[in-house]
């Protein structure tokens, strides 16, 4: 490592909104080494990424590559620069094999108009392959790729143009182990020529073992960089997650178990169950659960391994490739999901505006959707009774809308998230799979969503709470499982799992 | 010497199909879907005529000022939808209907209501040898000029965007703008080139139908052709080489009806008329199933809207 | 966007499309502040012209329902053309060659009208279905066919051999719509349009197919996952677009033509999409876009009549309008970009 930083982040301000993403953060990079970047979700790393990759513009700070003052304004100049960015979603053209993703975007391609540019550029490509060792198969279409190559696919365009800071956001999430092998022999290659990278990631494990230094954010702000060996692991979850022997949460916020729990009508049962992974998901596992009725049952788990895959598997969005589920009593297995909802069903997606929202609709209408047919059961549907529904939550929730009528696309991401979860309210469910409903919701609101939550296990409704907020799950849910690589942990009482636990096998330090 | 003239007419009504579909394709290949189609073609075929009516007769200056309204939709569609993020078919469809209106327009105001239609002077057919090379010479090389410009351009731009390093990021932004996007390709640019070199074809398509052929305009004389051509270019798989077929059955069906009409049939010649629009529907059905498009064909693309992975 | 900044952008629009049209009469040698003038004026100036407008506005009207309720459910319905003229056709083969009751005769008119036009849809709507043919294509290429269909039976058996130009003979005078207005004389189609507007607005926001059909058009992927059946409704609004479209069709045979005529179609498809964009598909809006419109269109004409400035005036005007408003505004919620998202994965 030479002595001056390749790179300096200084004093970055992000805000989006009223929400802080990055509160000041000043960061150096060097030359050929390997920083690890930690944090929980939120914490704002991916967009300090972002900012580094000209995605973002920064509100306040600046940044200097080899002591010149940059100002990217779009990915373009990043890559100019130097800096590469390979996304933790794979973005690869489809369609195209992996030699044409490479040069893809490259100034060598695009200069090149004639059809020579397969001869020109192709030495060049084999030549990387052989100085850093990646082997790939250049004329494979990315489709017939593992996520590993694909992987690889990214790193090798990183390296044709030219990158000295490779930036690998949660690279290892979705790759097998023995791809995270080979992952980590690359990044030593490219380390020896010199190259930086910055390891973005929740999973310790691999962090520690690669990086040699590691910088630890949380709530946007960085908390402390820890040198190879001069550090437990200990101080670096706590960095990451504050003390985290206490609970973080305000002790009088803490539910008392539901006197409900001891019925134990089983509401919901999956056995052995595996879902079909699709295109580029996450393979959800040999999951074995019980679901009771009246109770919150928590997944926790860091991002993208495997959550919306196992509920839309759960409500039959997607398809079961081995195990069943059964629900009421009866396998329902290889019923559609329109049935499944007709059944008591209900699902709240983590993608509240693809698969959520209806912008153009009114905010009330919004809430009746998919118990449409259930509370008008004739032809035609009463807008006052829909209305005055929607009175009553929004001000039960707290939803900051002019009126019900306004339109659903012009409330801000909080309002648009209580109106999804007003929704699922009112359809009274028996099994409810909400996932990740309070994301970017402020403290009151995430406690009255809680609060309903309980109430409606009061009622009996059995809720499989998905979040990637540890802190929510252990507070309000019954039971706790850890999601990891699609699958999941045996799930214990929320009083005897304690969180450090919880965060060693979220992070995959332990197998569940 | 039937055969001869047979090719040479199917070549002669292929050429505003494959021109207009290119064009259609260059656009769709950077993820746009250029609906304005029947629209330009029109309004081009006007632009030329009058143009070369009023310069009393010099139709290549005609059929450059057709052209240029080939650039200018395009720059104007690009604003729209990339800039202004309208959806491309509502720009398209709102585009398509001014056109048409301005076409009949500038031809009333230039020309007035008349009763004997004028004409302009038609791009006449070059020699290029003296020679006369059996079966290839009249039909291949006694062609119009524009008719080579035409087979150039296609030719040059299939190579360009299908076979070039350029069209490798080129193509990217139609398929998946987001991955173009943070490999520094300007998705912006490139979509602006796309669609003034698409809409420059499609212009010299309608412009092509006035200075060849007759010489004349009237407003039926698109007739369909610009949405023929969409079709086309959805069965070549939106690649531009590939739609030559589509052109080649469309044109030798057209053929075959106007000689079935000239021979005196007893199939009413309405019925014929309708056989081009059927077989164009019946082929959209049958390549329905393995149809391939550019994965982000009709979608602006927003840097910064939350989209799934 | 508030009030005022509305207001802003509807007065520039209008501003700029009279701008286009001052230049354009000049351009064709008249006075251009008259000519903007009488558009609007000439219209209202004599019973006669003004049942015109109320005839044409009547179309327009359905003609632009049928467009919108395809586009509540964000599919582009452009067949509308060849529904109106299958409708024709219906409407003109059963007023003459059907005999049923006087009574029941006008009724017949339309219902045949109005089902032809929807059967002509379903066959592209089933396309869609089944195969994924894009509808904007198809239907298009509908429109040219049933050109040709047209003027099949309008030089066919049922020819009026008198007439000049191809048309049938006329329909029955029992088949005729009931008049309102005797002289001039206006039949009842202004009624219909308007019921069928309130119909299909009661349709679109009081019944749970109307909100299952905007939901599809608003969120596929959401309508889909919270039990809607897209396909469904997205073909049924091509249909149901069909069906209207048709009975304008037949309503214009048997309240104002009395027959089938060749290129009764006029350029009623280009207006109506205009008018349907520029009201967004909402029931309300598009009366008064349609009423506008007619008045130009009327006007327009009346304009090419008088002082020889080319009707295709109108549509510019129209078009330049809707271009303006579609610069100048999108709202909020018709685009997909919400920054603070970004942040908070």
């Amino acid at each position: 490592m030479s002595n001056e930083p390749f790179i300096r982040i200084v004093n970055i301000h992000k805000n989006f909104g009223q929400v802080q993403a990055l509160k000041g953060i000043s960061l150096d990079i060097y030359s050929g080494e390997i920083l690890g970047l930690l944090g929980e979700n939120g914490a704002g790393k991916t967009t300090l990424m972002n900012i580094l990759f000209g995605l973002y513009k920064p509100d306040a700070g600046e940044i200097y590559v080899e002591g010149e003052k940059k100002f990217f304004r779009s990915p373009s100049d990043a890559i100019k620069s130097g800096i590469f960015m390979v996304h933790q979603h794979f973005k690869l053209v489809k369609g195209y094999t992996a030699f044409e993703n490479i040069i893809m975007g490259s100034e060598q391609a695009r200069k090149i108009y004639s059809p020579r540019w397969r001869e020109k550029l192709r030495p060049l490509v084999e030549s990387m392959i052989a100085t850093y060792g990646i082997r790939i198969n250049l004329d494979s279409r990315v489709e017939q790729l593992s996520l590993g190559e694909q992987q690889r696919v990214e790193i090798l365009r990183a390296l044709f143009r030219g990158a000295k800071l490779l930036i690998l956001d949660e690279p290892t999430t979705n790759i097998s182990p023995q791809d995270i092998e080979i992952l980590e022999k690359i990044l030593m290659s490219l380390k020896k020529a010199g190259i930086s990278i910055i390891f973005v990631s929740h999973k310790l494990r691999e962090v520690v073992s690669i990086s040699d230094r590691i910088a630890v954010l949380r709530k946007g702000e960085l908390i402390k960089i820890f040198r190879r060996g001069e550090y437990e692991e200990r101080s670096l979850l706590e960095a990451m997650f504050g003390n985290i022997v206490e609970a973080l949460s305000d002790n009088e916020y803490k539910y008392s178990i539901n006197p409900h729990e001891t019925d134990r009508e089983i509401l919901l049962e999956l056995r052995d169950l595996s879902c079909d992974p699709g295109d580029g998901g996450v393979q959800v596992r040999d999951v074995n659960l019980l679901i009771y009725k009246g109770e919150i049952l928590g997944i926790a788990g860091v991002a993208g391994n495997g959550q919306k895959e196992l509920a839309e598997c759960i409500i039959g969005l997607r398809k079961v490739l081995k195990g069943s589920i059964i629900a009421f009593g009866e396998d329902i297995t290889h019923i559609d999901h329109r049935e499944r909802m007709r059944k008591g069903m209900f699902y709240i997606p983590e993608d509240r505006l693809a698969e959520g929202l209806l912008p153009s609709m009114s905010v009330a209408e919004n809430m009746i959707l998919g118990i449409h047919r259930k509370i008008f059961k004739g032809f035609f549907l009463d807008n006052s009774k829909i209305n005055e529904m929607a009175q009553k939550m929004i001000e039960t929730l707290g939803i900051k809308t002019s009126s019900p009528l306004a339109a659903a696309g012009s409330l801000s991401g909080g309002n648009i998230q209580k109106t999804l979860i007003a929704r699922a309210i009112a359809a009274k469910p028996k099994i409810l799979i909400a996932h990740n409903i309070t994301r970017g919701l402020d403290i009151l609101t995430t406690r009255s969503v809680h609060r309903i939550l309980r109430e409606m296990c009061n009622e009996g409704t059995a809720i499989i709470l998905i979040s990637d907020d540890l802190d929510e799950v252990l507070q309000i849910s019954h039971r706790v499982s850890i999601i990891y690589k699609g699958r999941l942990s045996i799930p214990l009482r929320s009083e005897m799992l304690d969180r450090e636990k919880a965060v060693m096998l979220m992070t995959g330090i332990e197998n569940t | 010497m039937i055969i001869e003239d047979l090719v040479a007419y199917i070549l002669q009504i292929m050429i505003p199909y494959i021109l207009a579909s290119t064009g259609i394709i260059v656009a769709g290949r950077a993820g746009v879907f250029d609906v304005t189609v029947e629209g330009l073609m029109l309004l081009s075929a006007s632009v030329t005529f009058t143009t070369s009516y009023l310069l009393g007769g010099n139709t290549w200056l005609g059929v450059i000022a057709g052209s240029s309204i080939g650039l200018a939709t395009g720059s104007l569609l690009w604003y729209l939808t990339s800039v202004r993020r309208i959806n491309q078919f509502i720009a398209g469809l709102t585009l398509l209907v001014v056109y048409i209106g301005i076409a009949g327009l500038i031809y009333k105001l230039v020309i007035g209501i008349t009763l004997s239609p004028p004409r302009i002077p038609v791009l006449t057919g070059l020699d290029w040898l003296s020679i006369n090379v059996p079966f290839l010479g009249s039909v291949l090389l006694k062609q119009n000029p524009l008719f080579y410009i035409a087979i150039a351009l296609i030719i040059t731009l299939h190579m360009l965007i299908f076979s070039s390093g350029w069209g490798i990021s080129y193509r990217a932004v139609g398929e998946n703008p987001r991955a173009a996007d943070t490999s520094g390709v300007d998705v912006m640019r490139v979509r602006l080139q796309a669609l003034i070199m698409g809409n420059l074809l499609i212009a010299l398509s309608g412009a092509y139908l006035v200075s060849t052929f007759t010489g004349t305009y009237t407003d039926t004389i698109v007739s369909g052709r610009g949405w023929i051509s969409i079709g086309i270019a959805i069965f070549g798989g939106w690649r531009i080489l590939e739609s030559l077929l589509g052109a080649v059955i469309i044109s030798s069906i057209e053929t075959s009806i106007f000689i079935l009409q000239a021979s005196g049939t007893w199939i009413p010649y309405q019925i014929l008329q309708m056989i081009p629009f059927i077989s164009m529907i019946s082929i959209l059905v049958w390549i329905s199933k393995k149809a391939v498009l550019p994965r982000s064909l009709g979608r602006n693309y927003d840097r910064e809207s939350y989209e799934e992975f | 966007m508030g009030l005022g900044e509305s207001l802003i952008k509807y007065s520039v629009s209008l501003l700029l499309a009279f701008l286009a049209a001052m230049i354009i009469i000049s351009l064709s040698g008249s006075d251009p502040l008259s000519g903007v003038a009488s558009i609007i004026t000439i219209p209202f100036s004599n019973p006669d012209i003004l049942s015109l407008l109320i005839q044409k506005f009547s179309t327009i009207l359905l003609m632009s329902l049928a467009f919108s309720i395809s586009l509540k459910a964000y599919r582009f319905n452009v067949g509308i053309e060849g529904q109106f003229l299958l409708g024709a056709i219906g409407a003109a083969v059963t007023g003459i060659l059907v005999n049923a009751p006087p009574i029941l005769m006008p009724t017949l008119v339309l219902i045949a009208g109005l089902s032809l036009g929807a059967l002509w849809a379903s066959i592209p709507a089933y396309l869609l279905y089944k195969f994924g043919v894009n509808e904007i294509v198809s239907t298009l290429l509908m429109n040219f066919i049933s050109f040709y269909l047209v003027d099949l039976i309008a030089t066919g058996g049922l020819r009026d051999t008198a007439a000049g130009h191809p048309m049938t003979i006329p329909i029955r005078i029992e088949a005729a719509l009931p008049t309102i207005v005797t002289s001039p004389r206006m039949s009842i189609m202004p009624v219909i349009a308007v019921i069928m507007v309130l119909g299909i607005g009661l349709f679109l926001y009081r019944t749970v197919a109307g909100y299952e059909l905007r939901a599809s058009g608003s969120n596929k992927k959401a309508s889909y996952i919270y039990g809607i059946n897209v396909k469904f409704r997205e073909t049924f609004s091509i249909i149901l677009g069909g069906a209207l479209a048709g009975l304008a069709g037949a309503m214009e045979v048997s309240g104002l033509h009395m027959r089938l005529i060749s290129g009764m179609q006029s350029n009623y498809i280009l207006v109506a999409i205009l008018a349907a964009l520029l009201a967004r598909g909402e029931p309300v809006w598009l009366v008064i876009a349609s009423m506008g419109i007619s008045v130009v269109e009327v006007g327009s004409a009346a304009l090419q009549r008088t002082s020889g400035v080319p009707s295709e005036l109108g549509l510019v005007i129209e078009g330049v309008l809707l271009l303006v408003i579609l610069t100048f505004e999108i709202p909020k919620f018709l685009r997909r970009s919400f920054v603070k998202e970004v942040s908070l994965r």
